[in-house]
Parts: structure tokens; sequence; C-alpha cells
């Protein structure tokens, strides 16, 4: 049991708790399969029942043939980065703090095309990368790709800037 | 694919170009903009507010209104209302919805607005909230918003087709030209190169002088029958033709082209004009490579062409090929949803005879062109539309 100090007064002295900004937390009910697989360590996307095609950003029905069958499925995460940015302005008080922030759009050999953190040892597009999930400070799944020929995603220190959780 | 072929506009004109002041920032929300363009082309057209029984509106920021909730909020009685959710490819939609709902006689006079409001939170709030895609896939990445998306696109153009930071300075040096000259533009200084070059890094290989800037204000015009005009004593132009195409090429793995490439040949036809009958060009410029992409895919030039053209070009009003003769969105401001319609009213003043700033010579064609929505990784909405002045 904690003792709390009774005195008067004492709670002006006591330090205003600092609001943690977080990264922006808001997903569509769909796109929380995404984090649901990336908290079992898994890199998932949607799968289509009747034709097989991949989606990416998830979604309520098939671009090609608008089942509404999608299961979710491992990836291998294979791909090209075709473009990237270095982002200097963010619009969320949480990036801030961790600009300039290295951003990549990969061309899944799956078929979509997804936009990614990318890691600084990845060379400049075009160039192969592998793609996998990681959990954001907020919890939620954000892709991030590794250089393509990574064998251990646990090698890779995108963590270490306090960006994503380990 | 089956093409069917266009019935044209003949007796369906648009009149009375409208421009509600710029400004940085304004706690009047989006509806005190729209009632100040109402107002505009309601004077300038010499109309009663009874006249008007259409209205075809573009804002993001009317929440939780839509074009509905204007109605009531402004006192309009309407036969006829559409609300064009399309950014920047909002007035050439509207425009098309207006023409087709006068020429069947639906509404005789059709209000077309973009208008929008910049309280103090207000971009970053619709950033966030933009689409299920920027929300779910765009915006937890660092939410950089537009600037993150087109530095992508940018990135990649240069890379696959040699143009150079350089080229898309051209273009912002020449359109800041233009706004010099045009008394509502925001910018009033000169840019130089050097300065373009030297500005800060925003998302490389975007900088400063890429990235429109925010604000809040309203651009307008009316659509009504010939006769009416006359009757009323307007300028007017004609419309020779139009297109629209929504996520035209879903299967390109990044976007070096948008829908003009698919629809093009029938919009000149429609027109009955050649590439070299257009005296000016009205591109969609919130980031300058989607201008050189237009000029591209419009047919200026081949495509990777556009750096080329760029270099062998001016496009100020005095130029060889003006473009965005205003200044654009780069720099007269980009008033959300108005944005969408800076060029169709800048066009329809230079056509009529009427510029607010620099005249373009002779100027009789215009081709004003809108792009819009980057709902993921791509700008969906793509449109253009060909008009004629009077004497045209």
């Amino acid at each position: 049991m904690t003792e709390s100090s009774e005195e008067p007064g004492c709670d002006s002295l006591v330090p205003q708790t600092t609001r943690v900004p977080l990264p922006p937390g808001l997903r569509s009910r769909v796109a929380l399969g995404l984090t649901a697989a990336a908290a079992r360590g898994r890199f998932e996307l949607q799968v289509c029942r009747e034709c097989g095609a991949v989606q990416y950003p998830p979604r309520e029905a098939c671009h090609r043939c608008l089942s509404v069958l999608l299961d979710w499925k491992l990836q291998d995460g294979g791909g090209e980065l075709i473009s990237e940015t270095m982002l200097y302005h963010s619009h969320a008080e949480f990036f801030r703090e961790h600009l300039p922030l290295r951003l990549g759009m990969v061309r899944l050999d799956s078929g979509p095309t997804a936009i990614v953190y990318l890691h600084r040892k990845v060379p400049p597009a075009p160039a192969r990368v592998k793609v996998d999930t990681r959990l954001d400070k907020g919890g939620h799944a954000v892709l991030v790709a590794v250089p393509g020929d990574t064998t251990k995603m646990a090698d890779t220190d995108m963590a270490d800037n306090g960006l994503l959780q380990w | 694919m089956t093409t069917s072929r266009r019935q044209g506009y003949e007796d369906i004109v648009v009149t009375v170009p409208v421009t509600v002041p710029y400004v940085r920032r304004s706690n009047h929300g989006a509806h005190w903009f729209v009632a100040r363009a109402l107002a505009g082309l309601l004077e300038a057209g010499g109309l009663a507010k009874s006249a008007l029984d259409g209205l075809c509106l573009s804002s993001f920021t009317l929440a939780p209104d839509t074009a509905v909730g204007v109605t009531q909020h402004l006192g309009l009685s309407l036969r006829w209302l559409d609300h064009i959710p399309m950014g920047g490819a909002g007035a050439i939609v509207g425009l098309r919805r207006a023409l087709r709902a006068v020429q069947s006689g639906d509404a005789t006079v059709v209000a077309c607005v973009g208008a929008d409001t910049n309280q103090a939170d207000t971009f970053r709030t619709t950033l966030g909230s933009f689409s299920q895609f920027a929300q779910d896939a765009v915006y937890p990445y660092g939410a950089g918003g537009p600037n993150a998306s087109f530095a992508f696109l940018t990135a990649y153009y240069m890379r696959t087709f040699g143009a150079r930071r350089e080229d898309f300075g051209k273009l912002c040096v020449a359109q800041r030209d233009n706004a010099l000259a045009f008394p509502l533009a925001l910018f009033k200084k000169p840019l130089t190169l050097q300065e373009y070059l030297d500005a800060r890094p925003v998302a490389e290989p975007l900088h400063l002088f890429d990235c429109v800037m925010p604000c809040a204000g309203a651009e307008a015009f009316l659509v009504m029958r010939r006769e009416r005009a006359q009757d009323l004593g307007l300028p007017f132009a004609t419309v020779l033709g139009t297109i629209e195409r929504h996520n035209s090429f879903p299967d390109d793995p990044i976007q070096t082209r948008g829908g003009w490439v698919l629809d093009r040949d029938e919009l000149f036809a429609q027109a009955g004009v050649r590439h070299a009958d257009i005296d000016l060009l009205q591109t969609y410029d919130d980031y300058p490579v989607i201008s050189v992409m237009q000029m591209e895919d419009l047919g200026f030039c081949a495509k990777g062409e556009g750096p080329d053209f760029v270099r062998s070009h001016t496009f100020t009003a005095d130029g060889d090929f003006p473009v965005n003769t205003s200044g654009g969105q780069l720099s007269v401001g980009q008033a959300g949803a108005a944005g969408g319609y800076l060029g169709m009213t800048e066009a329809l003043r230079q056509i009529t005879g009427s510029p607010l700033g620099a005249a373009v010579p002779d100027a009789r064609i215009a081709l004003v062109s809108g792009f819009g929505m980057i709902n993921y990784d791509r700008g969906l909405c793509c449109g253009a539309a060909i008009l004629a002045g009077r004497n045209a």
C-alpha cells in the first residue's frame, strides 16, 4: 500500500502529470485485423477466398471481384521499395520529436502498394525489401520495411528511437 | 472500352466568376464563405435570391452539415442540389453536373461553389479523418498529410523521367510572377529560383515552395442558358467539352498518370479544337509534379517529356504557354475545395476579357483541369473542361 501525503497544499507542489502524446490511434474496425495479427508477431493481410487477390489497405470487400469473403493470411512480406521520402513536418504532436522520419512506398510481391516505415539500412529506391508489422507506441500495427536480405527481424533496431514498441 | 458519343452543351453557358478573398485563417464557419460566394454571384449576376434554383457545392469543412444543411442555413429553396466531395476535381465535376441539369430543364440557374474555412485546427483535423484508407494506412505513418503522399509521387517521377528540382522550381517561380499581378493572391513577394532551391525541406524531395498554403476562401460561378445570360447582360463562356474519370489506373504500382490519358482524345474531339488552339491552361497545382503530369496526360507532350516541356516553355501570362495565370494555388493559397475552383474562375475571367491580374493576350480558349482526393496512395478524381470565350 502506498502512503499518500496528507499535507495541506501539497497538491500544488506535485508536478503536473505530463500527457504523453501517442501516434494517431483511429482505425476502422476492419483494419484492426492487422493489429490482431501483429500482436501475435505475424504479418497478415486479407486474401480473397474467391479470387485470391491480396488486399491492402484492409477493406470490406475484394477490390478485384467484390467478394466479401476475405481471410487474414500470413504474408512473406517480400516487395520492392519503389519510392521514399524523408519527412520533416508532421501534423501530429507525437511525431515531432521523431522527425525526420524515413518513409517508403513498397510494391508488395503479392500485389498491393503499402506505405511503410523504412529502416535506415534499406538502400535508396529501387531496392528489395522485406515488410513486416510492428506495434507502434499506441499499440496499433504499422508496417516496417527492412533490407530484403534480412533473415532475423530481431536483428533490426527500429525500436531504439522510441517510435515503435519492440 | 466502348465509348459513347457525348452530347454537347450548345445553349448552356458559364458566367459570373466570383472569388471571396482568401485569408490565412478565419474564425468563420464554411457556411459564411458559401454565403459570401452566393451573395457575390447574385449581385454580379443581377439576380434575386429566389432566381437561384440549383446549387452544386464542394467543401471539406461544413461538417456535420452537407449541402443539405446549407439550404436551410442560408434560406435557399432549391429544386436541384448536389454535393461534390471531390476536392480538386470539384469544379470540373460540379460544372458537368450543372450543365446537364440546366440543359435538361431540371434547373434554370445553378450556382457552383467551392468554399472552405481554415480555423486554427481545421487542416490537421481534416487530414486525420480524410478517408478510411488514409486513416488506417497513411496518417499513422508520420502524419505528413498530402506532403508525404506527393513526396512519394514526386521522387518517383524525378527518378523515372529525369525531372530536376529546377524544373518544378521554374513552374513555381512563373506562377509567383503571375500572382504578383493578381490582387487576391496571398503571396505578394517575388520568388527566385534560388530561393525556391534553398527553401527548407518538408518531405524530400518537396521543399517549402512546392507546397500550398492552406487558407480560407471561396470560388464560384453560375451556369444558365445562353439567352438568360444575354438578357442579364452578362459576359459568358461556352463549354466545348468536358471529361471526368475516377480511380483510373488501379494496377499502376504508383501514380505516374491520371485519368485524363483515357479521355483526352474524346475531350478534344467533343470540343472540336486542337492543342494548339488552347490559349491558357489551368492545372490543379497543389504540387508542381501534378501540373507537369497534367501537361503530359492532357496531351501537350508525351509521358516523360514533361521535364523537357517545362524547360522549353514559359508559363507566365505573357509566356508562350500560359499556366495558372492567377498564380495558382501555389501562390494564391489553397482554400480547401475552392482550390479546385481557382483555375475555373481564372479561366472564365481571362476568356471573357475581365482578368483581375495579368491578361493572357487574345485569350479565347482555355483548358481547365481538375485533380482530387488522395484517398490512399494516389489522386483518384481527374477531370477537365475546354471553355471558349465570347469571341472564340
